[in-house]
């Protein structure tokens, strides 16, 4: 009994290993992006690690192994923020934000990466973190739904909106530095 | 189609999530609008971009200490709490393993009574369960190179009682071919970015012990002395080439070794065996670039 005890915890090790392990790196992406300050990060990366290893008999296999994770650590994340009386809802602002922004201007070209950084940073977090989970991460909107536990539709809606706010504090950024460029020839 | 509807569903058509019906209409469109191309371009150019960005930036980058403690914790988390499970939930499972020891122990009292133990002066495996298959830390060069290594530590970091004294590193490249010099920074620098204020620099110097010269750097680490040995491997012997390991010591301190270009590299220390691997780890790919780097300089 002791004996089976030992292979099967050797077993669950060696799955959760080859399976879960390989996808620490893009946990703490995430967690460095969802949260500001990387010792925070890291231990809500901690912190998910474990629970998905207490849980590992519950995941399937042959099924999104790194949305599972990424579900867990969206799920202690929301624990961690109503522990610190933290939690946030959309605020209606920022929504309005977002639906007023009725002139689009094209997206400017000879963009560095920090412009881009800089850019993104700028963006509301609800919004932020929606286009870095489909369009850098890659998940799907279903998936995405269950990790952030709101309606598929209302991630569609946040990720047009959150593309959209991109390309206009890029545009403004791109503006600002041609004037202050303009600026400089002058003088 | 003119052109705000395609702004409106440009980025779906990226993401390839319109029907097909709505695709052809794109193409058509924008076969006939050069403004909409650009911006399809530029849409599906900033969504790269914005990938690559996080993907590369600092912020996002884990650190590879974090990666080898998280390991260990987890590792040590699967299978200390499954054995607590297994004494504490299953009564009946523990009085019969009680019974078996109970009659182990009778046996091996009446037998060791009787004759001499088999395994008297065979040392036991290593516990280390990362052993490669061809040990070649086992090489009768390598142990009398492990065991100076120890004596220095003992004799050089624990206390200070070597009969000859320490040069700096400095001194002891431009006096001897070795890669001393530098060599403080390439075992402390990772290990400050692993481990931060966990891991603290003590000193580094060139030394002698039972005739074999090392260069020694000591940090230290969760408050433990952590010697870091480099030496001269015999002419002889190839460099395995193997990440680093433990290569249990005779007495109670921990020992890991790696070897890289001509010289076997020691991480000796009383910290628990794990935290001790996790060291040499940290500082493995430091450590060969400044000896594979040295190397070059000659």
């Amino acid at each position: 009994m002791f004996g089976f005890g030992k292979r099967a915890e050797k077993e669950n090790w060696d799955d959760f290993e080859s399976e879960a392990l390989p996808h620490m790196k893009d946990l703490v992406r995430v967690a460095r992006w969802l949260i500001r300050g990387s010792d925070e990060a890291d231990d809500l990366v901690q912190e998910t690690l474990s629970e998905a290893l207490k849980s590992f008999h519950r995941y399937e296999r042959g099924t999104n192994c790194r949305a599972w994770m990424m579900q867990i650590m969206y799920h202690v994340n929301g624990k961690r923020l109503r522990k610190l009386g933290r939690m946030r809802l959309v605020e209606d602002t920022e929504e309005m934000i977002a639906e007023t922004v009725a002139f689009e201007p094209s997206i400017p070209q000879h963009v560095s990466d920090e412009d881009v950084l800089a850019a993104l940073e700028k963006i509301p977090d609800s919004f932020r973190e929606i286009v870095i989970l489909a369009d850098v991460e890659e998940f799907a909107y279903r998936e995405i739904a269950d990790m952030l536990q709101i309606p598929a539709g209302t991630v569609m809606s946040r990720l047009h909106r959150g593309r959209k706010l991109l390309r206009v504090e890029l545009a403004a950024y791109a503006q600002n530095y041609g004037l202050k460029n303009l600026r400089a020839k002058g003088s | 189609m003119n052109c705000r509807d395609f702004k409106d569903i440009a980025d779906s058509y990226l993401s390839n999530e319109l029907l097909v019906e709505t695709n052809h209409d794109i193409l058509q469109h924008l076969e006939s609008c050069s403004s909409c191309r650009i911006e399809l371009a530029g849409r599906r150019d900033l969504r790269e971009r914005l990938r690559s960005a996080i993907k590369n930036a600092p912020k996002s980058q884990m650190n590879p200490g974090f990666a080898l403690r998280m390991e260990s914790y987890l590792r040590e988390q699967a299978f200390g709490k499954q054995r607590v499970w297994n004494f504490t939930v299953s009564k009946a499972v523990f009085a019969g393993m009680a019974s078996v020891l109970l009659i182990a122990l009778v046996i091996g009292f009446v037998t060791t009574r009787s004759s001499p133990p088999l395994t008297a002066g065979i040392d036991p495996t290593p516990s280390n369960t990362f052993v490669p298959e061809n040990l070649w830390y086992e090489r009768a060069s390598f142990i009398a190179a492990k065991h100076d290594a120890v004596d220095d530590h003992k004799h050089c970091a624990l206390s200070h009682d070597l009969t000859e004294k320490p040069i700096s590193l400095k001194d002891a490249d431009k006096r001897f071919d070795n890669s001393a010099n530098g060599l403080d920074l390439a075992v402390f620098d990772p290990l400050r970015e692993a481990f931060g204020d966990d891991a603290k620099f003590i000193k580094a110097h060139f030394c002698i012990v039972n005739g074999r010269r090392f260069s020694h750097v000591i940090v230290e680490y969760k408050k433990n002395v952590v010697s870091v040995l480099l030496t001269l491997r015999n002419d002889g012997d190839v460099a395995s080439g193997i990440d680093a390991v433990s290569c249990r010591s005779s007495d109670d301190l921990r020992v890991a070794c790696f070897e890289s270009g001509k010289y076997s590299v020691f991480v000796i220390s009383d910290l628990a065996e794990d935290d001790n691997l996790i060291v040499a780890k940290t500082i493995s790919a430091s450590v060969k670039k400044h000896i594979t780097d040295d190397a070059k300089k000659i």
